[in-house]
């Protein structure tokens, strides 16, 4: 099969079928994370079926927002506080399982904004394909290097988990308030001062990494943006000055306009004498 | 950023710093990954618009070729293929490229954008554009929109490649345009034409008694015998002549998209005039007049002259400054959405910094202020405006009025609300079109010949009532001998119909239609009246059948015959 | 010779902000004697400092590509 082939397969041209598997997938996910929740009590039950609410009304209107929320909510009123640093085996789950199900979501909005195609039509299409006798050789064979493309695309979510649970080592341990006495002055709790520390210091990590990569990005504008930017710190300057002269000249030239004649072209009333 | 990741981003942050205060973990942990997880996408999208971007190399092809051939016709349809690779080898995927089109020209055929969902090595796109108008094309580039792949980022930019075309009118191939007077006893010079005074040429015009004086072997001695007096045969002159067209390009003949103005059918009027004398042989000139003075194409022949004087017209035909205009809420519309596809870099606040100022207070007028002045920076850069000049924009409600108009104008839109405020100009303008008119008249008879045929082409409909004033200028030019032919163009853009046809249902538009119909037909009946008496022909243009009517009207006043001339 | 000066001057402003948030930090994280207003004030400084900073960078690079066009030209 040559690489345009593959390229199709893959994603290129059939935006409607990766759709369909889009969509599939999002439902996929959403069905193992609805499993979080079902823990046979009624408030799981209705917590679920407000998650299935949620997922229907994402993929028909991007929420994807809602979910993380609904996410966090649930956690915020299911986890308990003396987890602090005892990952259960849950805990990843919680983690990968909706950031996936915003992947495949986001994924397929995005491609229905584009395409306009009713979810049923996606998935139908998506299923001809893969049922089809004629291609399903074809599909077969290039089936692990869709799905390796598909886990490619994912795997950015995984990383970013491993990553994130390896800052969370950096987090101060449990509730010790031991060399902290002299925050009680400022009637701060030994969590609410771990969050000052790990925000000031991501901030400040962050702040590096954006100092590098904007001016990276800065150094690549065009000569127009830079001529555009020039002028407009030039008008920042000495913006206050400028408008006073401008407007007193405008006032000038209003009365200037009413002595002379009526029919005075634009050019010569905008060239003044005195232009910078 | 957009509104998702800016969603996320605020829930990624309250749930990471609630995770914190209250020891849950899981929920830091999930809104770090999900902080992460835009930080990195973020990563991916400032090295796609940044590195990646730049290094698209687009090429585009017209007509198969990708030396521009500088010239399009109008009427006529290009084929556009477009091919985009990249000197990095791959395109990532969730770019859009859009080829922006100015608008003389329709996409008839084809698709004119491209998405790319993902990395590929090459794309391409192609589509069929239709040609409106006779005047200019100007292919400015490309607009392409970079989306990372869930949605959280999106940006705007322009890629600047600019091919300026210039498109010469269409015009209709009519031969058979010759009455069939007489049988010709000899054929006569290719650019020589029988004109019926009496001359040496070597067609008989008419027998008359014979003077003392008249060459004896003119007598005609059967004809002599048999009325019992002498009898002197009178031949026809045979002359060249020389077909000077004039074209009216006031204001009122340029409002209107292009291939609809009534320049574009007085164009098509006079290439097609211009195209069958020069079949004929005949040296073709032109005057072009309007706001800006009069400009005069010398008389000349064959295909050479022909393709000089359509290049004239198509030159003509481009639209120079509009008339200044009021600034209005849709002149600024209209202006940031071409500063939106033509410069989305510019727009960005990083690099058009916007001065902050206390007023004005109310929210809408701030943010009306705030868009003003994007503008004011992008407008400065197109026209190398100093600092004063961009907050005199700013300020200046006039001076914005004017640079945008100015703006428009060479980005290619037409005369059409907002740029020109179509408001009833209709009186105004005709009694200028009838000045400047008097004005070329006078001056091409100040340099012409005698049997000279005069085409003129303007929009006189609405002046109908007060063509006294354009009277003594076709007078004088007629005392000179010169055929003088009107054509008029018709808003309608079809020939007046006074009977709404039976077969069809009656409906407001058919009522509009056929009072509009009347209306013409009105002004045409007094037009051609007036312009009877003092002998100038009168026809419409305004469809594609006409134009063989005018061309017969034309021989007509070119050989000298009398006809029933006037609307048909 | 001035955008060198200009862009020497503005990195220089850019490494003074990011010291004084590294100070404002290390006032923070001391928990014997944590000084956290003073670290806000600190921070706030740096905030501006750096911004200054930015500016003059960004100013020093676009003025060197305006000028590097028109060289060009």
């Amino acid at each position: 099969m040559d690489s345009h082939n593959k390229q199709k397969l893959l994603e290129g041209d059939d935006e409607v079928v990766w759709a369909g598997f889009y969509a599939l997938m999002a439902i996929v996910v959403s069905v193992l994370f609805f499993f979080q929740f079902s823990t046979g009590e009624e408030v799981g039950l209705s917590l679920s079926f407000i998650f299935l609410s949620l997922v229907i009304l994402t993929l028909k209107r991007w929420t994807g927002a809602f979910l993380i929320m609904f996410s966090q909510a649930s956690l915020l009123l299911m986890e308990t506080p003396n987890s602090y640093q005892q990952t259960t085996e849950f805990g990843p789950l919680w983690v990968l399982l909706p950031l996936g199900l915003l992947l495949a979501a986001s994924r397929y909005r995005l491609l229905q904004e584009r395409n306009a195609i009713p979810i049923a039509k996606s998935v139908s299409k998506l299923t001809s394909i893969v049922t089809d006798v004629n291609v399903s050789a074809t599909v077969s064979k290039n089936a692990a290097a869709a799905f390796w493309h598909t886990l490619r695309t994912g795997a950015v979510i995984f990383l970013c988990g491993t990553a994130a649970w390896f800052l969370m080592l950096f987090v101060p341990v449990g509730k010790s308030t031991v060399g902290l006495s002299s925050l009680r002055e400022f009637s701060l709790q030994p969590s609410g001062y771990r969050l000052l520390m790990l925000g000031l210091s991501f901030f400040a990590a962050y702040l590096v990494i954006w100092i590098f990569v904007s001016w990276l990005a800065w150094r690549r504008i065009t000569p127009s943006q830079a001529s555009v930017f020039l002028r407009s710190v030039f008008v920042n300057y000495y913006h206050r000055d400028l408008r006073m002269f401008i407007l007193k000249r405008m006032k000038l030239r209003k009365a200037r306009t009413r002595t002379a004649s009526p029919a005075l072209p634009l050019e010569t009333q905008t060239g003044l004498p005195g232009d910078i | 950023m957009t509104a998702r990741s800016r969603w996320l981003v605020l829930l990624g942050i309250c749930g990471f710093a609630i995770g914190i205060m209250l020891n849950k973990h899981t929920l830091a942990w999930l809104s770090l990954t999900t902080l992460l997880w835009i930080f990195v996408e973020w990563l991916r999208f400032y090295w796609q618009v940044w590195v990646e971007l730049p290094q698209l190399r687009i090429t585009r092809l017209i007509n198969g070729q990708t030396e521009a051939t500088r010239f399009l016709w109008a009427g006529r349809k290009v084929d556009v293929s477009v091919l985009i690779t990249s000197a990095n080898a791959t395109i990532g995927g969730g770019i859009k490229i859009r080829e922006c089109l100015p608008e003389n020209l329709l996409v008839v055929d084809g698709s004119r954008q491209v998405s790319l969902f993902s990395r590929q090595s090459s794309v391409s796109f192609s589509y069929q554009a239709l040609v409106r108008g006779a005047g200019e094309a100007v292919l400015p580039g490309y607009q392409v929109t970079v989306e990372d792949a869930q949605g959280f980022f999106a940006v705007d930019r322009f890629i600047a490649d600019e091919k300026r075309f210039r498109v010469l009118p269409a015009f209709a191939a009519v031969n058979e345009s010759q009455p069939i007077v007489k049988r010709l006893n000899s054929l006569p010079q290719h650019g020589i034409h029988r004109m019926q005074r009496a001359g040496l040429g070597s067609e008989l015009l008419e027998l008359r008694e014979y003077v003392p004086g008249d060459p004896p072997k003119s007598i005609a001695w059967k004809v002599s015998a048999r009325r019992q007096t002498l009898m002197t045969r009178q031949y026809e002159s045979e002359v060249p002549v020389r077909v000077m067209l004039f074209v009216d390009g006031s204001i009122s003949a340029r409002i209107g998209g292009f291939g609809c103005r009534l320049l574009d059918q007085m164009i098509y009027v006079t290439g097609s005039v211009a195209k069958s004398a020069v079949s004929v042989g005949d040296p073709v000139g032109a005057y072009f007049f309007d706001e800006r003075g009069t400009k005069r194409i010398a008389a000349s022949g064959g295909d050479k002259g022909f393709y000089r004087l359509l290049e004239g017209l198509s030159d003509f035909a481009v639209n120079p400054p509009p008339p200044a205009q009021r600034l209005s809420p849709a002149l600024m519309a209209a202006i940031t959405r071409l500063c939106g596809e033509r410069f989305p870099e510019l727009l960005d606040p990083k690099v058009n910094q916007v001065p902050f100022t206390w007023t004005p207070i109310r929210p809408a007028k701030r943010r009306e202020r705030y868009q003003r002045s994007l503008l004011a920076g992008i407008l400065a850069e197109a026209y190398k405006l100093s600092p004063t000049q961009v907050l005199e924009l700013i300020h200046d409600d006039n001076m914005m009025a004017n640079y945008a108009q100015r703006f428009l104008a060479d980005a290619g839109i037409s005369w059409m609300d907002p740029l020109v405020q179509s408001r009833d100009r209709g009186f105004h303008d005709g009694m200028a079109t009838m000045e400047f008119l008097s004005k070329a008249l006078a001056e091409s008879v100040a340099h012409a010949r005698d049997n000279e045929v005069y085409v003129i082409t303007a929009n006189l409909l609405e002046c109908a009532t007060n063509i006294s004033h354009l009277l003594p200028a076709v007078k004088m030019a007629l005392a000179r001998h010169h055929r003088v032919v009107f054509i008029v163009p018709t808003p309608t853009f079809r020939r007046p119909s006074a009977n709404l046809q039976s077969d069809q249902p009656v409906t407001v538009e058919s009522l509009l239609n056929q009072a509009q119909d009347l209306r013409t037909k009105e002004l045409t009946s007094r037009l051609q009246s007036a312009l009877h008496r003092v002998g100038a022909r009168v026809s419409l243009s305004g469809e594609e059948e006409a134009i063989r009517m005018v061309m017969a009207e034309t021989a007509l006043a070119r050989n000298g015959r009398v006809s029933q001339a006037g609307a048909r | 010779m001035m955008l060198a000066i200009r862009e020497i001057a503005g990195w220089a402003l850019v490494g003074l902000s990011l010291f004084l948030i590294w100070w404002g930090i290390d006032w923070v994280s001391n928990p014997a004697d944590p000084k956290i207003v003073e670290a806000g004030v600190l921070m706030f400084a740096a905030t501006a400092v750096l911004r200054a900073g930015i500016l003059l960078v960004r100013v020093s690079t676009a003025a060197r590509i305006f000028a590097k066009e028109h060289a060009g030209k």
